[in-house]
Formats: structure tokens, sequence, C-alpha cells
């Protein structure tokens, strides 16, 4: 049996589907269903969830938001969780007198975005946490740059890992 | 339609197939290897020099998967929840209250599914050979260990195995081909914990090789033989088999070539053989002999639907018992972070196995053995995505932190035990669904018993157990067959037997009655054995069963 990502995005769209399933959504727009500023929502809270440090860059360096868009592009019901998704992290960050969530410090963005992981009984903010969680960590560490400090000698071919039998070398982690 | 005549129409190009393909073509034999699959080219298809290598599994091209349908299984009994398959951040793989059909990882292609498979190359325990006669249950080899052991010699010398010691149970009349390949660093820390759960890590033999061929590189150990070996250093069997068979001249292999009937005559011999070819066209080809090699899944598919008015209930079931005895994969997983940093995506993806469960009266109270081994491939815990998004939860900088401190310290033990045939694992024809060429799919149907929750629970506890030892902290994940089909290997569905009534084929894999069909494949094996993977014993079957059909083409006994 394997954790495949299909089994995961199915059980976490079910979940939240399940209980939204008597409300309407506009249909996604297909290739731009992220407004410029709702795109911006979205780098901002990719970046709290993979920030940057001394070791490698932070997720939107590497891709990842415009990963997340086409995750959307593909399956229209993660179209509308990012959408929906991405309003309620701007109507949090408004709650608290911020303009949006990208201007939210981030200190602020990290306690919307615990807020949004912990689900706090609504569907909606976990289900496009988990989501895009999922799909920022897959996109991220597909990546070189994102290895720097664990120590990784991959990927798997054409060198291999000759030193199998032995203690791994020490990293600058 | 026209036909075309070879002395062997061989149907799959598995270790079945390919086996025999080799043998004949090897002897003089003309034979078509006819396969419905794609062929792979070892040196570009397979990317792991890829940065992305993580985001995919072994590259399923077009027509890489036979089609199938697993229809609902059993409700689940809650007594056995402590099986259920999780994972510590996503929870349940699955929610519902029955048994689901998650897969039946096969490859369909020119090599089959030793294309992904991690080089395993047993022998069957002696005792297994014998389940009815010495323990009651399941069916007996209609011949024992010591006919079978040459063609064991044989085939390991073919795939070019790397192992050592010897054992009793499975003894040698000769040294293997290569020696074994040495445990990873992450194996040999493992190794206390599971002795001191009664476990004694043995290493592994493997279709691996341990030096280089006059054609191949030794492996270099990158632990991701599943994704495709890129060296050839994997024994598949498109590079072992059918590439040495074709360079006889006088072997012929056709991919994206699938077979759909089987024409018997009126004497109790198959005709021809219909296939449709790349283009779609439909092809009539005949041969003295015809041998179907495609699994226990599609071979039954094959013969139940070539049945006709020669043949009313399908080819060459007779007895009822095509498609019956339907045996699949018994296997347990468990996962957590060792707290020592091992590097434990390095290596071969099972270097070492425990058979000390292997016989089957090794399990107290329980009818049928098991083996463990150590190895995160085997939970496909080898890369930064598999940690990140299921060993270590959180975000931000302090899931970055823990990424940095932690990868390479997954650590996993796996189980695979026996499954004896039982009266509720079939496979048939779906009565609904059909593919693109009209032929209704395989219906997959797997039944556990309560011996086999038995021996499942027995596998995990101690699975978890030698986590435990080994300083595991949390486990973090386990699966397990009680809740999902992850089948690998499968067999049964057309068993060997000296009794034409309850058997499909006899001790030569030769079908009781169409007298020029032969099954080459786990389709006959009467029984799994404990655990042990399939390759090597469905090779040496095929070189075994092809020398007998040399014989008989040779004394026009055909």
């Amino acid at each position: 049996m394997k954790l495949t990502r299909r089994r995961f995005f199915n059980t976490t769209l079910a979940t939240y589907l399940a209980v939204r399933s008597g409300r309407a959504f506009a249909a996604g727009s297909g290739m731009d269903f992220l407004s410029a500023r709702e795109f911006g929502t979205l780098t901002a809270f990719v970046d709290t969830l993979i920030p940057a440090d001394r070791y490698s860059p932070a997720a939107s360096a590497l891709g990842v938001p415009e990963a997340v868009v086409q995750s959307g592009k593909e399956d229209s019901d993660v179209e509308r969780v990012i959408r929906a998704g991405c309003r309620w992290l701007d109507r949090s960050a408004r709650s608290s007198g911020a303009d949006g969530f990208a201007a939210v410090d981030e200190p602020g963005r990290e306690a919307i975005v615990a807020a949004a992981a912990a689900g706090d009984a609504r569907p909606l903010p976990k289900a496009f946490f988990r989501i895009v969680h999922q799909i920022a960590m897959r996109h991220y560490y597909a990546q070189t740059a994102a290895w720097s400090g664990l120590g990784y000698e991959g990927p798997p071919q054409p060198e291999g890992f000759m030193s199998f039998d032995r203690p791994p070398p020490s990293a600058d982690r | 339609m026209s036909g075309e005549d070879f002395d062997v129409v061989v149907i799959g190009s598995g270790p079945g197939g390919g086996g025999c393909a080799w043998a004949l073509a090897r002897a003089g034999v003309r034979v078509l290897v006819l396969e419905a699959g794609p062929a792979y080219d070892y040196s570009s298809d397979y990317r792991l020099d890829r940065e992305d290598w993580e985001t995919s599994r072994f590259p399923l091209k077009e027509q890489a998967q036979g089609g199938y349908r697993i229809p609902r299984l059993q409700p689940l009994d809650p007594k056995w929840r402590s099986l259920r398959s999780w994972n510590a951040l996503h929870g349940n793989v699955q929610g519902s209250a029955h048994r689901q059909g998650g897969s039946y990882w096969h490859v369909q292609g020119v090599g089959g599914s030793s294309l992904h498979f991690t080089g395993e190359a047993h022998r069957l325990h002696r005792e297994s050979m014998k389940m009815r006669s010495r323990y009651g249950v399941g069916a007996d080899w209609p011949f024992d260990y010591a006919e079978l052991e040459p063609f064991y010699v044989r085939a390991e010398r073919l795939l070019g195995v790397a192992g050592s010691g010897s054992s009793d149970a499975r003894w040698r009349s000769r040294p293997y081909p290569l020696p074994a390949h040495a445990l990873s660093y992450a194996s040999r820390r493992l190794s206390t914990a599971f002795e001191r759960n009664g476990l004694t890590l043995e290493r592994n033999s493997l279709a691996i090789l341990s030096k280089p061929s006059s054609r191949f590189p030794a492996c270099n150990y990158c632990a991701n033989c599943a994704r495709g070996c890129p060296r050839g250093d994997k024994g598949t069997i498109d590079l072992r088999c059918i590439d040495p068979a074709v360079s006889t001249g006088r072997c012929t292999i056709r991919p994206l070539s699938r077979v759909i009937r089987l024409e018997p005559d009126g004497r109790d011999r198959i005709a021809s053989v219909i296939y449709v070819d790349e283009k779609g066209v439909h092809r009539r080809v005949r041969g003295r002999a015809v041998v179907v090699a495609c699994g226990a899944v599609q071979t039954p598919r094959l013969l139940l639907y070539s049945r006709g008015p020669a043949a009313p209930d399908g080819v060459a079931n007779e007895s009822g018992q095509v498609g019956r005895n339907f045996m699949e994969t018994l296997f347990t997983i468990a996962s957590g972070l060792h707290p020592e940093p091992l590097a434990s995506y390095r290596g071969v993806p099972v270097d070492s196995v425990a058979w000390d469960f292997g016989a089957p009266d090794a399990i107290p109270g329980v009818i049928g053995g098991c083996r463990f081994s150590p190895g995160a491939a085997q939970a496909e815990l080898l890369g930064p995505i598999a940690y990140a998004t299921r060993l270590i939860g959180g975000w931000g900088h302090s899931h970055k932190a823990r990424m940095r401190e932690l990868f390479g310290h997954a650590v996993t033990v796996g189980a695979v035990g026996e499954w004896p045939a039982n009266a509720r694992s079939f496979v048939d024809l779906d009565p609904e669904e059909k593919d693109a060429l009209g032929v209704p799919l395989a219906r997959f149907h797997s039944h556990l018993e309560e011996s086999d929750l038995d021996r499942l629970s027995f596998m995990m506890s101690k699975s978890r157990a030698v986590l435990e030892d080994s300083g595991v902290g949390e486990i973090l994940e386990q699966f397990s067959s009680y809740d999902s089909v992850s089948a690998t290997h499968v067999f049964g569905t057309c068993r060997m037997g000296v009794d034409a009534r309850d058997s499909v084929v006899d001790g030569q894999c030769r079908s009781h009655r169409w007298r020029n069909l032969f099954v080459v494949d786990a389709s006959v094996f009467p029984s799994t054995g404990g655990g042990e993977a399939p390759t090597l014993t469905i090779v040496a079957l095929a070189i075994r069963a092809a020398d007998h059909l040399r014989r008989l083409l040779r004394d026009r006994a055909l």
C-alpha cells in the first residue's frame, strides 16, 4: 500500500467538499484563476511554509507558487480550494488591520498559517493548508537547491552511493 | 488474416516467457515472443539522474499495464485494527470499513515485472512444496525440491545471482555465481535489534551484479531498483533472457502485440493464437506449441476468454481451476526514524533477510511462514520528498531544521508471508467492464482468512518490536495487507498438479488436456512459500519446462 499523492488529495478534498457541498463556486477561469494580488498572497503563504535560511532559498525562489497554480489548473476542486484559501488568508490578515496576508510580518503570517494548519473546526483553511503544503514540499524538495544542509549525496545516479556500507559523511547541518 | 508458423509461440516476456524463450532458442527452437507491453531501453528510460527523480515511480509507458479491476472486498474486523495502514502525519491511509483494492503493482512490457523488481532471487523452502501432505493446507507441488534444484543452479547463472551460504531447507549443489553484496551501514546498525527478537539477518540472494560482467557494470548501490535500473546491473529478463535469445537468430520478439485469444482445434491442440499488433491489426500465428506466460492475473484472463465450443469453460479449464487458488502478497511494513544518522537511502533495496520463521510450521499456532528484512526502500523512504511529506511534520524554519537533522534516519522493517489458497480468492472475467479491445477485465478477488490475519499480526508485532529495540522512538508509518491490496507477487491461478480434476497443468507445466499448451509463470505455483520472491523459481520452472518441450519437439510428440 503506498501513500500516493492522488490518495492524499482525494481524502483531503473529499473531507472538505463533503462539508461544502451545498455551496456553489464560480467556475475557474482555467489559465489564470488567481488575480495578481491573490498570487502575491499565495507566494507569501508558501514562503511562510518554506522560508529562506542560510542553507536554502524560500519556496518562491524554486517555483513553488507556480507549481501550486499548475495543480489548480489540472483539478478544478483543487483550484477552488486554492482561490478560497487565498481569500481566507487575506481576510484573516485584514481582521488584524493589515492590507492583506502578504503585508503581514513573518510572526504574523506564521500565526495565521498555524491557525490554518490547526483547522479550528473550519474545513477550508485546513484543506487549503494541507493541499498547498503537500504540493509545496513535493515541488521544493524535487530540486537540488533545496538539498543543501541535508547531507544528501543524490540524485541516485549516475554516481550511486558507493559508500553505502560506511557511516554517512558528516554534513554541515 | 494470414498466419505465420513458428516452432513455439510464447505469450509474455517476463520471467516465465523470457526464461522459456531463452532456453528454447539456445537449443535451436524457433520462437516467437508476443509481448502485450512496450520495450524499455534501460540506458535512457530510467531517469534516476534527474533532480526530480523522486516525483515518479517506474515509468509506465502506454500499454505497460494489463487490464484488471479489484471489486469490493471483505469488511474489516475491528479486532485486527492494530494492523491498520496509517501514517502519523496523515492518519489512516484509507478510512473505509472494507478492505480496499489498492493496486496490483506490475509491469507489462519486455522483461515483465522484472523491470521494477528489487532483484530478490530466492529458492523455495523445500517444506513449502509439501503444504498438503505435511501440513494439511493448500496443495503439494507435483515434484520435490531435489527435482527443481539443478534448474535453480541454471537460473542463478542466467540471472547473475549474488549470494552466500546455504541451508538445509534450500540446499545447494553449486555455490552462487557471484559473491554476496555487503550489508548497508543502516542494516548493520539494525542487526542487533533483529537478533534480540530472534531474527538472524543473512545476506540476501540477489539478481544484482556484485562484480562487473562482460557487458554490464556492478551495482552502484542507489537503492532504486524499483524505478528501473539504468545500468543493466540488475538481472532483468529483457537483458538476461530476451536479448540473448534474439541474438541466437532463432527468437523474434514483438512488443505491443497483445494476444486476445487462443484458438483450439478439434484434436485437443491449440491451433493458433490471435493477437493485435501495434498498429491495431488482428493477426494469427501458429506454433507447434504455445506457452502462456502472462502472470497469475492475465494468464487466466486469456484462458477464460478463449472459451468456445471446444472449451466452453475456457481453454485448459476442464477442472474448473483456472482463476481459482489465487494467492497474492501478504505483507507488513513499519517505519520510524532512528536516533543516529544512517544515510539509509543507500545500498541495494533489500540487502538482508531473516528466514528464521520461513518454514511452514515456524510461526507458533499458524501454518505458513514469513520472512523479515530491513530497508527503507521497502517503504520508498529514499529521498527528501518522502521525508518532507510523510515523516517530518510541520512547516517553516523548524521543519527545515528537522529535515536537516533527520534526513537519512528512516528505518523500515518489512515482512512477507505465506498466502495459502482459499475459496474466496480467485480471478475471473469482469461481467461488466471491458477494455478498449472489448475483452473483459480480469477481476481480482482477494480474501484474507483468519489464519492469514494471525500471520499478519505476528509479522507486524515482530517488525514493530525490532524497530523499537533499535532505538526508534515512535513508529511513524505502517502498511499491511489487512486493509489494502498492494500486490506485487501473484500466484496460483493455473496450478500444477498430478490430478487433472483439481489442477490445470501437470508437473511439466503442460495442460492436462491441450497437448501443445504450456503455462509457465507463477500461475502454476501450488503454494507461495513463506515470503520468498518468486522470480527465480519462475525462471527455474521455465528452463525445466523448455527442456521438456524441446524433447517433445525433437521426438515429434507435439
